[in-house]
C-alpha cells in the first residue's frame, strides 16, 4: 500500500562527536513508529469488539492496519487510543474527555466508524472477516 | 582548520560536552561576523529551527521541482566554493543532517531530494500555505491528512489517479494536520481526511471521508458547475 509519511532520520556524522565516552550510535528517528507490545493490544481489542459489535474489517486489510496502529501510536503517546482520524486541538483534553477514546461514542451508539475500522455489513467497504493476524499489520504498514 | 579558516581551538571536557550538546539539538556555532554574511533575511535565527517549514508535498502536473527552496539558496551562499572547488572545508557540525536547515556544503541541497519521493507528488516549498492558494491559476483540491489515518492511507492511489485524469483541470496538495496543525485549525477541519477545494484561494467545496476515484471525480466536476 503506498504511503504518504516519511520516515525523517538524523545520520551519524562521518566525523566522531567529541564527547567519545557515549558509544550510543545517535540514531534519532522520529516517533513514527508504535510499540509492538500496542500494536498487539489494539489488534486483539478490534478483533474482539468487531466480534461483539457484529461489524467486519475492510475488504483492504491495509486500512485496518494503519488505523490499528494508529491506535495502538495513541495508546503509546496519549495512554488512550484516540481515534486516530480526527484532527484535534488539544489531545490530552480529548483523552480525558473521553468522547473520541476508541470505541468511540458514535460507534457505541450507532455502530459508525469513519476510519473504516468496524464496517456493518451493508458497508461497501465491508469484507467478511472479523480478525487480522499481526503478520498482515506489518506487511501492510512495510512501507510506511 | 575550521570553515571559517581559524586554526581548529582545543576545547576543554566542558567546552566538548557544550559543544556536542549544541550540535545534537541544532544548534551550531556562528562567529557573530559571519551572521550578516550567511542569513537569509527571511529566515529566523537557526536555534529555532524544528522541523523544515512550510513544505508541502504538491502532485502538480507541469514545472520543474523542489530546488526552488530557500535552503539552497543559503547553502549557495554559505559555501560558494565548496561547490565549484574541491577544496574540503573541515566542519564543526555535522556532514549529513536531513531535519537542520544548516546545509552539507558535499552535497547541495539540489542534488539531493530532501525527503523520499512520495509517490507521484512533486515537493516545492511555499513561504506559506497562503501563498500556494494564491499563486495557483487551477481550482486546488486540499487533502487533510494525518499518517496513522486510514482512510487517508486508502486515498492516496486514488488521488494520484484523480490527480492525473484531472491534470489540466485541478491542482492536488496534501496537508499533514500533525505537520501543519495551524493550518488544520484554521480551516476547521475534524474528521480525515477532509477534502477542500479552493478557488482563487477561497474555499468552495468540502467533503469528508474516503470515496473512490469516481465519486471523487464526480464530485470536483459538479462544484465546477456550481462555480459557473
Amino acid at each position: 500500500m503506498t504511503t504518504q509519511a516519511s520516515a525523517f532520520s538524523v545520520a551519524v556524522p562521518s566525523v566522531a562527536p567529541p564527547f567519545r565516552r557515549l558509544r550510543n550510535p545517535f540514531l534519532v528517528r522520529a516517533q513514527a513508529e508504535p510499540s509492538d507490545k500496542s500494536v498487539e493490544i489494539m489488534r486483539k481489542f478490534s478483533e474482539q469488539y468487531a466480534r461483539k459489535s457484529g461489524t467486519y474489517f475492510c475488504v483492504d486489510k491495509g486500512v485496518t492496519s494503519v488505523v490499528i496502529k494508529g491506535l495502538a501510536d495513541h495508546k503509546d503517546t496519549l495512554g488512550a487510543p484516540l481515534c486516530p482520524c480526527r484532527h484535534y486541538d488539544d489531545k490530552a483534553a480529548e483523552v480525558a474527555q473521553g468522547f473520541w477514546n476508541c470505541p468511540c461514542v458514535p460507534m457505541r451508539e450507532r455502530k459508525e466508524c469513519h476510519c473504516m475500522l468496524f464496517l456493518t455489513p451493508d458497508n461497501d467497504f465491508a469484507g467478511n472477516e472479523q480478525t487480522i493476524t499481526l503478520d498482515e499489520i506489518q506487511e501492510s504498514t512495510a512501507n510506511m | 582548520m575550521t570553515w571559517d579558516g581559524n586554526p581548529a581551538k582545543k576545547l576543554g571536557q566542558n567546552e566538548q560536552r557544550k559543544e556536542f550538546w549544541d550540535w545534537a539539538i541544532g544548534r551550531v556555532r556562528i562567529p557573530s561576523s559571519a551572521k550578516q554574511i550567511f542569513r537569509h533575511p527571511n529566515t529566523p535565527h537557526p536555534s529555532t529551527f524544528s522541523l523544515p517549514t512550510m513544505a508541502f508535498s504538491v502532485s502538480a502536473s507541469a514545472s520543474a521541482s523542489a530546488s526552488a527552496s530557500f535552503y539552497s539558496e543559503r547553502s549557495s551562499r554559505f559555501a560558494p566554493s565548496a561547490a565549484s572547488s574541491a577544496n574540503q572545508f573541515s566542519l564543526q557540525f555535522p556532514s549529513r543532517t536531513r531535519l537542520l536547515p544548516i546545509i552539507n556544503p558535499r552535497a547541495p541541497a539540489s542534488s539531493r531530494p530532501r525527503f523520499l519521493p512520495l509517490v507521484q507528488a512533486k515537493k516545492q516549498t511555499y513561504n506559506s500555505f497562503d501563498d500556494l492558494l494564491a499563486n495557483s491559476e487551477k481550482p486546488v483540491l486540499v487533502d487533510f491528512y494525518a499518517t496513522w489515518c486510514g482512510p487517508c492511507q486508502f486515498m492516496v492511489p486514488i488521488l494520484n489517479e484523480v490527480s492525473t485524469r484531472l491534470r489540466d483541470k485541478i491542482q492536488v496538495v496534501k496537508i499533514d494536520t500533525e505537520k501543519y496543525p495551524s493550518i488544520a485549525d484554521k480551516y476547521r477541519i475534524e474528521a480525515l481526511p477532509t477534502f477542500i477545494m479552493f478557488k482563487d484561494g477561497e474555499p468552495y467545496d468540502r467533503f469528508e471521508g474516503a470515496l473512490t476515484a469516481d465519486q471523487l471525480i464526480e464530485r470536483i466536476e459538479a462544484g465546477f458547475q456550481v462555480k459557473q
